[in-house]
């Protein structure tokens, strides 16, 4: 009889141990939550095929967030890969001290001057242009370069993001940087303040303005009007390029310091970079592959295509943006 | 005898704790704990005071202060002065629609609110339809209304989210006012204009009092509408604790704002109790009193008509502007109809953006707002009961503080506190409860309050046990205010989309979170059919819950 008590209270306790004995946690990558659902189940099932693994994503609403749960998690990481941190959020996680260096095998193949961390504690996977789109239904007078959207005609036409809550916005931002300089940007505000419709929180709110009709000039992503002609096939969408150049958003994807499978995370940012998965960035995400020797859709013939990039340095970036910012809400501001 | 003995002795125990019960400790816990992790980074850190001191005396502070004050005013001010026309004919007459109608004002509480600032951009804005039938009224004048993105607009847009809800709440409060109090002053020789200045509306006040200061809480809180519709001269609290805490990762200062507009509104909720004490006192006088038919009053059902056309073409048009755009082709400004966006919803495309089918989205949003309708109401009514012989007092203002705290406060403050390490549905059901309780707990303990002890101890006395008390006394008198708390629990859990998006994860994925990832994926025709699907079923789930509270009226 106490045999037979010993053996139940052992078989469950062996039982307990088994459900409370940790199963292996799946390589865990962050990331935010447009991130297009058809890339994460490629990674999702390629892991399962080709390694056996098992892939989950987290996502969060934003890019700010996201860094903000790193550093919150910085003694016990969590996460061990995270895509969609940008060029001008390098500095920032770098010296946050959140991710671990890691070298791709493909890192030749990056087209080099995509290449915005020698360091690659961020690796380029995909990139896009910010610039203006315009509704051709709606606009007669199409301006060529900056100083064209000063003009009294565009006033009340233009819809611009917030550069202190949304990523297009800050590059529209460090755009008037590159082109006008520190002296000259906040005078450059001072007039195309007077032509802004409104200045929104996020893109959304600016694209859903200006789709409905309101205004024919937004800032958006120079890709934007492919959606435009796939799914609704019609060219009515614009992309502009003004003064031949544009400023590139750069997303990266990095490492988590102190992962909890590094080998894994080594994996997946070799796998975003092989042609397989870059092949089908451009009608999911929207934007353009990084490696060179891919050639683009059909339907990227009327995305915008910049001959030089307005990017500044990151750091500094890194070193002023604050600054920069601050002026930039004064002069809004006044 | 012994029964009676030990209600005697439970009468007087509680007498003794105000009516405060364990219960009361925990909700305050559960709401304040999470809430003080945010204040106390902000206030116990080094140079904290220092820090403190100079945000005080900045000018910065001052002018978001005074901007958010006096828009929030202006909301509550003009939300309320809209609403009492109709709360009139809501709360005095019968007429057809109006059950369809009062299930209606809970919409705009649960839409995304870029769904809503669309509306108002599609109607109200340079090129929007109301700008279109004023050239169309005036050809050749330049009548136009510009005054959309500015000052003018957010209360506008305030204004549009809250005057609804004021008519329904302020309707229901009318309808259950003595009229033999009305008949009564008449009889005595009172001018009407008397009457209504003396006995309505000091039995109304409280209503209007406690629905001023919830407006003017909403409105302060703004976030969303504040930031499309005022661009960049106007900021409130919120969207600086905002920018501080995703964007510039200065999480002390973002919880010092926070502490500080926690502070503020606590003063005017405080305020707002102690003004309100009085008046309180008259609200024992209390009966439903059967609906006047408005046929029998045509000048008065003209006026009424006159009122809803007007609102319904100013505050429903909008809505219904959106939805129209998802009958239209894609791509075409004004193309033929189709149902194409619909079909779209059960298609991968849908499932590409959002993540997730539409049956699950659908069973997730409703299911979540159905369970936090279910425990807030609950524990709202479990405490409005404890309470139900006091007078309501600084007790009460506890559980009202949640309308003060940014619920994005809350949101950082729960993760702070629980470092997430209890699954998300916990943590999410836990935020929203927060978010509903203080609305449902208003309705229910003014009702618990004026259903009057006597009957219920008469009942008791009777040796009605505690279910059958429940049933057959309790519950057909707080039937319509269960329902209205029912509905507005579940309107706000619909509505929320800060608790899904920091606390879901990506996993979870709810109507507004889905509408956002659908327009982030450029599908804005999609998201506007998402939108009037999510409206209909809405409007379904409140009609039953108000059928279910009008059976015995009708």
């Amino acid at each position: 009889m106490k045999k037979k008590l010993f053996l139940v209270i052992l078989g469950i306790a062996l039982t307990l141990s088994g459900c409370l004995g940790r199963p292996e946690k799946p390589l865990t990558v962050y990331t935010y939550s447009s991130f297009p659902t058809a890339l994460v189940e490629q990674i999702v099932s390629h892991f399962e095929q080709e390694h056996q693994l098992k892939v989950e994503f987290r996502s969060f609403s934003d890019t700010g967030p996201l860094l903000n749960q790193l550093v919150q998690e910085k003694e016990q990481p969590q996460a061990d890969v995270v895509i969609g941190l940008d060029n001008n959020y390098l500095p920032k996680a770098v010296s946050l001290d959140v991710l671990e260096p890691y070298k791709p095998k493909a890192a030749e193949a990056i087209k080099p001057e995509l290449v915005f961390d020698p360091d690659f504690y961020l690796t380029p996977f995909d990139y896009g242009y910010i610039v203006f789109n315009y509704d051709s239904q709606r606009l007669e007078r199409v301006p060529t370069s900056h100083q064209d959207l000063l003009d009294p005609y565009y006033r009340g036409k233009i819809v611009v993001e917030n550069p202190l809550t949304s990523s297009p916005g800050q590059a529209f931002l460090l755009t008037t940087i590159a082109l006008f300089g520190e002296e000259g940007y906040l005078d450059y505000w001072r007039e195309l303040k007077k032509n802004l419709l409104t200045i929104t929180p996020g893109w959304d709110e600016a694209y859903g303005i200006f789709t409905s009709g309101e205004v024919p000039l937004v800032l958006s992503y120079g890709a934007s009007p492919v959606y435009h002609l796939l799914y609704e096939e019609t060219e009515r969408y614009q992309a502009l390029v003004l003064d031949g150049g544009a400023y590139a958003q750069i997303e990266g994807a990095g490492i988590v310091k102190h992962a909890p499978h590094p080998e894994g995370a080594r994996l997946l940012i070799d796998y975003i970079l092989s042609p397989d998965f870059q092949r089908l960035i451009p009608e999911t995400q929207f934007m353009y592959p990084v490696r060179a020797d891919l050639e683009l859709p059909a339907s990227f013939r009327i995305a915008a295509q910049a001959d030089r990039l307005f990017n500044l340095p990151p750091e500094d970036v890194a070193a002023n943006l604050e600054r920069w910012l601050a002026a930039w809400e004064q002069v809004i501001n006044e | 005898m012994k029964r009676f003995s030990s209600l005697a002795r439970k009468k007087e125990r509680g007498e003794k704790r105000g009516g405060r019960s364990v219960l009361y400790y925990v909700l305050l816990c559960l709401f304040y704990l999470p809430v003080l992790s945010v204040l106390s980074r902000a206030f116990l850190g080094r140079n904290a005071w220092t820090a403190l001191l100079g945000l005080l005396s900045s000018e910065q502070t001052l002018k978001v202060l005074t901007f958010t004050t006096k828009q929030a005013l202006l909301s509550a001010l003009f939300s309320l002065l809209l609403a009492l026309p109709g709360a009139y004919f809501f709360g005095r007459y019968d007429f057809p629609g109006k059950r369809l109608l009062r299930s209606m004002m809970i919409i705009p509480f649960m839409l995304p609110g870029i769904l809503v600032v669309l509306g108002m951009v599609v109607f109200y804005g340079r090129n929007g339809f109301f700008n279109q039938l004023l050239a169309y009224l005036f050809p050749g004048r330049t009548v136009t209304f510009t005054e959309l993105y500015g000052f003018k607009g957010i209360v506008l847009a305030h204004v549009f989210y809250n005057f609804s809800f004021c008519l329904r709440m302020l309707g229901e409060r009318w309808e259950r006012l003595n009229p033999r109090l009305e008949e009564a002053s008449l009889m005595l020789g009172a001018s009407k204009f008397e009457t209504w200045f003396r006995i309505i509306l000091p039995l109304l006040l409280p209503t209007v009092g406690y629905l001023f200061t919830l407006v003017f809480l909403y409105s302060f809180l703004g976030f969303t509408v504040v930031l499309v519709l005022g661009g960049y001269l106007y900021q409130t609290f919120e969207v600086l604790i905002y920018i501080e805490y995703n964007h510039k990762l200065n999480f002390d200062r973002a919880s010092m704002l926070a502490g500080l507009q926690l502070l503020f509104l606590a003063g005017v909720l405080a305020v707002q109790n102690w003004t309100g004490r009085n008046a309180r006192r008259y609200s024992g006088e209390l009966s439903y009193l059967p609906p006047l038919s408005l046929k029998r009053h045509r000048c008065r059902a003209l006026f009424f008509l006159v009122y809803l056309v007007a609102t319904l073409l100013f505050f429903v048009l909008p809505l219904l502007l959106v939805s129209i755009r998802s009958f239209q082709q894609r791509g075409q400004a004004a193309g033929a109809w189709t149902l194409e966006n619909y079909r779209l919803l059960f298609r991968e495309e849908f499932r590409f953006a959002v993540g997730q089918r539409l049956v699950s989205v659908v069973v997730t949003s409703f299911l979540l707002a159905v369970v936090v309708a279910l425990i807030t109401v609950l524990l709202a009514d479990l405490v409005a009961k404890q309470r139900r012989r006091y007078r309501w007092d600084r007790s009460d203002l506890w559980l009202q503080l949640p309308t003060g705290v940014s619920f994005l406060t809350f949101a950082f403050g729960l993760i702070n506190l629980t470092g997430r390490a209890l699954p998300t549905w916990v943590l999410l059901i836990w935020a929203q409860v927060f978010l509903a309780f203080p609305l449902v707990y208003s309705i229910l303990r003014t009702a618990r309050r004026e259903l009057g002890e006597e009957l219920l101890e008469a009942a008791q006395l009777l040796g009605a046990t505690g279910r059958e008390l429940f049933w057959t006394a309790e519950f057909p008198l707080l039937k319509r205010a269960l329902g209205s708390a029912l509905a507005y629990g579940a309107a706000l859990s619909l509505g929320d989309l800060s608790a899904v998006l920091v606390l879901g994860q990506g996993k979870l994925v709810t109507l507004s979170v889905a509408v956002y990832r659908l327009i982030g994926h450029y599908h804005f025709p999609l998201a506007t059919a998402l939108g009037t699907v999510f409206i209909l079923l809405s409007l379904i789930l409140f009609s039953l819950v108000d059928a279910g509270k009008l059976e015995d009226h009708v």
